[in-house]
Parts: C-alpha cells; structure tokens; sequence
C-alpha cells in the first residue's frame, strides 16, 4: 500500500520511473510525489536505489555512461526528463550535495563563488562579496571562516567542509537540495549541526534527503519514503512511518531486522 | 604464530635488499656513462690556438689551412700576428693523445712552444660554427639550429592537437553503441601509436609527405611532421591519464552546480590536469628531440654546413649529428661526438627543468 499523493501540488511528481544500469534494473517503477518546502527522506538497505532516485531528480544519471532512466518526472508540472528541458540548466535549480564533501581545489571564496559566477549571478565584485557571504551565513559557516576566505577550501574539517559544499549549492540559489547521505563522514558533533542546518533550511527549500540512519530520518523529515530492492514499498508522513508502518518489509527495516 | 611473523619480516628485508641493490646498480650504470661521456666530451670543451705571422710559411697540417687563408686574405694581417686555429692533429697531440708527427713537426711544434705561440682556449667553434670535415672547425650550429626548429614546428602541431584529442576522448566521445565502439577501437589504436618503432614513423613520412605530398628530403618541414607524429600518442596519453587522474567527484560537484561539460572541461578538469599535461608533453618533447632513426629515413643524413634558417630549408638535428661525428676515425671526432652527446643531455636537462619548475609554480598557484 503505497500512498504517494500528496494534498498540496507536489514539486516533483514521478510516475512509473524505472531506472537501469545496462541490462541491471536499479528503479522499479517508482511513483512518488515530492512536496515543496519541507525534507523528504529516502530509507532502505544499502543498494536498494536511493542514490539512483535521488539522481532521477537533478538529472545526474545522464553523466552515467550506461544508465538509462524511463517514466516520467515533472518539476512544479513542467516535464524534466524529456528532450525539451536542458539538464544544466535544471541543476542549477535543483543542487546536490554528496556523501563525502569534495570542495574545489580553490579558495573558500572561490568555492562558493564558482556557481553564482557561472551562471552570472553577480555583476560586480561587491554583489558577489554579498552572495558568498550570505550563503556561507546560511549554512552557518561564515563565522568560523569569515576572516580566511582565501585559505583553500580543503584545508577545512570534514563537517566544514559538508557546510562549505552545501553553501557552494545554496549560491547557486537553487529551489531544491538534494543531499545524499551527507552526515555519513560526520562526527556526532557536525552531524547535529547539519541537522539543525537543515531544520532551518526547509522553510525556503525542497530538501530530498537519502540516509541509512533511521532516527536521523525521524528526526529531520516530514515524510519518509522506503525502497526495498528497487522498489517504493512505503511513503508517507515520517511519524506515521515509523510509528505505524503498513508493510512488514518496513517494519522489519525500521525494527533493525535487515539491512 | 611468531615463526611465520619472523619469516615475514626476514622476506620483508630480503625484499628491501633487493630493492636496493637494483637502485645502486641502476646509478652505477648512469654513473659510469655519463662519467664517460664527461671525460670524453671535456676535452672537445677546450682548443689550442697558434700565433702565426704574416710572413711565415706553416704546415698546413699543423694549423687550420682554410683558418689560415682567410686571415691572410685580411688587410689587418700586416700588424705583425694572428691566432689562427690548431688542426684537430696538433691539438690532439698537445693534448697528449696517441698522435705521430714527423720530426720536423715536432720540432716545429716545440718551437712554438718556447716561443709562447701555442696557446688553449675554450672551443667556441663548437657552438658557433656549422659542421665541416675538419674536426677542428666542426660545430654543433647546423644541428642546434635544426634540433630547434622541427621540434618547435612538432610542439606547435602536436600539442594542441594531442590535448585536443586528450580532451575529446575523455569528455565528448560517445560512449554508447557503435561510437562507443569506434572510440574504444580508437583509444586502443592510439594507444598502439605510442608502442611503435620510431622507424617506422620515419617510413610513414617517407611514404607521405616526401613520395605522396611532394615535400623535399631532408627539410626541415617534413622532420618537424615527422616528429609531431611521434609525439602526438605520447602527449594525448599523458593528457588523458591527466584527466582522468581529477576526481570524478569534483567534476560532478561541478555539474551539480548547473556547469555545462565544456565549462567542466575547460574551467575544472583541465586546470586540474594541468601540471600532469604539461609533465607528459615535455616527456614527448624530450624524446622527439633525441629521436633520430625517423630523421635518417627522411634523408637527414646529409653532411651540411649551413644552419637552416626556415622550414624549407635542409636540416640535420643533434642526435643526427652525433650519429655523423660518431663514425670519425680519429680522436678528435670521438671528443667532438662526446660533446655534442654533452650538448644533447644538458638540453635535456633544460627542457624538464623548465618542466619542473613550471610545474611546481602551477601546484602552488592551486
Ligand atoms: N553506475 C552504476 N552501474 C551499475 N550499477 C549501478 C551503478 N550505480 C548503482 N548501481 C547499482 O544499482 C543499485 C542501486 O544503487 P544505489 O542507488 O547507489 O543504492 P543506494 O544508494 O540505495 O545504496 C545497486 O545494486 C548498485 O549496485
Ligand atoms: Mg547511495
């Protein structure tokens, strides 16, 4: 029993998207409605295809060489999969952040600048200055790193530099953020303060979470879907999930049974 | 439990050991050619030079005839004397090499020698001058000039269309169906390039440019071609191990961030390989430059005293010359052929200095 409607118009609406490596099928039709402003969250054993769906949405399986997606996704009703919609320019409105933060090998400065200059967000250097600066306020690292923006961006700790690749995203000024599993390489301490990061982050953005961790999940998300093997076994509002599943496949996921 | 840990570290020193012999033996064998192609080559370093007088009738065996005529020629000779060169014979024999002169030479010889006539200097003809049959008036010009030129002509082709290529089948290939065969089938081939005998490059641009184009032997033009072609496999796949060298992670990073695969390319992945490019371009610059099998199939084999001054001009390079020098029977020649070897290593040298300190400058402008 899958409930993948939602009661306001969703941002993402998949219907029937399959997903395959060459002749390996990852994504089993999958259907699924994304709501705006709010963290959406993807559970299931490692493999199921969280990241592949995660990739669905900012077109990302197109720079996998043997990837094929099928089915049909819209953003806000507009159709992303199709021939007419250019995958870059749908990036720049839906950002990623991964697992392992990799900043550029440039400055802090430089890292954060790198989309908005790309896209030419900033026409001077002062409005620039104020996009760096707002989007390392608004993932809450611009106090730790105000007074050496010129330092290279990988000389930061591991959770620094999760914050500096989310305000590198965040520049961009994107509608959604994707993050897969990006409190994996955390200590428990920066792990929080994401969490925290992305409780305030929702009001403004779409957020589409994938992570192993069931209480971060629980935590974090307004609602949760579980994959099994390719499939969508369950979707709905995070508390009723995990307080009340309706498939035993989730109840012996959550429970700790597999996976 | 403890005897199985002994015998491993027991294989672990025999391991270091062995490692260590190879490397030694590796340095001597260096060592010992280079040390001897130094001792050979400083002596070419240096040349004797005679004070002749306007009047005096020498032998022309002892000093440079053709030096001598040419001083005569000058009005400036009256002024009492003039240094004119040693033959390669004098100077081999007033450096106390294996020489036979007559009685009387040596007599004139010492003569000089008392007269303080007989002086030794450094051998700038070796440098300034063409290449002569003399071996005394022999210089490495030609060779230098040639060296230079087909391998700035082989630069200029093969490296913007190696890391073009590099680029090419590393971002915008199809890797799909049957253009994903044809690039594969055509990484494999270039791959091949790189592994064939320079030879036969040497035929390829006999067969081509000289027979089916028309361009004339031994020019420049067609050494240049030659030699791009030579480096060409070489740089595209320095170039592409570069690419692919850059984190596939920061390469998404940035197409997450809505860059377009050229803006990947060239404002993220090339940068980053930058130094890798660069270090595997002058590696197939070093080896055009010492390459000769392919230059003697196009006919640069031919003695010439006169530096090229174009493309079209006839040209020899400095292996070439140093395959020339190395058939002299004296050892004046073998002197000569040890310097121009001299010559060759410290261009060398240059060539991947300059490679290195660009290379540091570049990782620490990152
Ligand atoms: N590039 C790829 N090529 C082939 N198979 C892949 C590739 N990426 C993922 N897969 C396979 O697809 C399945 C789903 O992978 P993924 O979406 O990464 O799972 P998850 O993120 O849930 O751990 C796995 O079985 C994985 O082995
Ligand atoms: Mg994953």
């Amino acid at each position: 029993m899958t409930n993948h409607s939602l009661e306001r118009e969703p941002k993402f609406r998949c219907r029937s998207v399959s997903v395959h490596y060459g002749s390996f099928q990852a994504l089993h039709d999958v259907d699924i409605d994304i709501m705006d402003r709010g963290v959406t969250a993807l559970i299931g054993p490692s493999g199921c295809g969280k990241s592949t769906l995660l990739r669905v949405f900012n077109r990302m399986n197109d720079t996998i060489a043997n990837a094929r997606v099928t089915g049909s996704v819209t953003m806000d009703g507009q159709d992303i999969l199709g021939g007419d919609i250019d995958p870059v320019s749908l990036r720049a409105r839906v950002g990623m952040v991964f697992q392992t933060p990799v900043p550029f090998p440039k400055s802090i400065y430089d890292n954060v600048a790198y989309g908005p200059r790309l896209h030419g967000l900033a026409r001077t250097r002062a409005e620039l200055d104020a996009v760096v600066e707002n989007s390392l306020r608004r993932a809450g690292l611009w106090d730790e790193v105000s007074d050496r923006l010129s330092m290279p961006g990988t000389g930061l700790s591991g959770g620094q530099q999760q914050r500096l690749v989310l305000a590198r995203a965040i520049a961009v000024d994107p509608e959604v953020i994707l993050m897969d599993e990006p409190a994996s390489s955390l200590d428990p301490i920066a792990t929080a303060r994401l969490e925290a990061l992305i409780e305030a982050l929702k009001a403004r953005y779409c957020i589409i979470i994938v992570t192993h961790s069931m209480a971060q999940a629980a935590r974090i998300s307004d609602r949760t879907a579980f994959l099994h093997q390719g499939r969508l076994i369950e979707y709905d509002a995070t508390e009723r999930l995990f307080t009340n599943p309706g498939d035993v496949r989730t109840q012996d996921y959550i429970t700790g049974r597999f996976g | 439990m403890s005897r199985a840990l002994a015998r491993r570290k027991r294989a672990e020193a025999r391991f270091r050991l062995m490692g260590r012999a190879a490397i030694a033996f590796a340095l001597l064998a260096l060592v010992w050619v280079i040390g001897s192609v130094l001792v050979m080559g400083a002596g070419a370093l240096t040349h004797h030079r005679v004070e002749v007088s306007a009047m005096e009738l020498v032998d022309p065996a002892l000093v440079s005839a053709s030096d001598l005529g040419a001083q005569q020629r000058r009005s400036d000779f009256q002024d009492g004397t003039q240094s004119v060169l040693a033959t390669a014979r004098l100077d081999q024999y007033l450096k106390g090499r294996d020489v036979v002169l007559s009685a009387e030479q040596v007599a004139t010889v010492e003569r000089w020698r008392e007269q303080g006539r007989i002086s030794r200097g450094f051998n700038t003809t070796l440098f300034t001058r063409p290449d002569s049959r003399d071996a005394e008036r022999a210089g490495l010009k030609t060779a230098l000039f040639g060296s230079l030129i087909m391998l700035a002509l082989a630069a200029a082709l093969a490296l913007p269309l190696g890391i073009a290529t590099a680029v090419y089948l590393d971002s915008f290939a199809p890797r799909r169906g049957w253009g994903g065969r044809l690039t594969r089938a055509l990484e494999v081939n270039i791959n091949n390039l790189a592994a064939v005998p320079s030879i036969v490059f040497g035929l390829l641009g006999l067969a081509v440019f000289i027979n089916l184009v028309g361009l004339a032997r031994s020019i420049a033009l067609v050494g240049g071609l030659v030699l791009a072609l030579r480096m060409f496999p070489t740089i595209v796949i320095a170039s592409r191990a570069a690419l692919e060298s850059v984190p596939p992670r920061i390469t998404d990073g940035a197409l997450c961030l809505g860059a377009s695969p050229v803006q990947v390319v060239f404002g993220t992945k090339l940068p980053m390989a930058g130094p890798g490019i660069l270090t595997g371009s002058i590696l197939g610059l070093a080896q055009a430059l010492g390459e000769t099998a392919p230059l003697l199939l196009i006919g640069m084999i031919a003695f010439m005293t006169e530096a090229p001054a174009g493309l079209t001009d006839p040209a020899t390079s400095l292996p070439v010359q140093v395959f020339l020098w190395s058939d002299g029977a004296e050892t004046a020649w073998s002197e000569r052929t040890a310097a121009a070897i001299l010559v060759l290593l410290g261009l060398l040298l240059l060539i991947n200095g300059a490679a290195t300190a660009l290379r540091a400058r570049l990782d620490h402008r990152r």
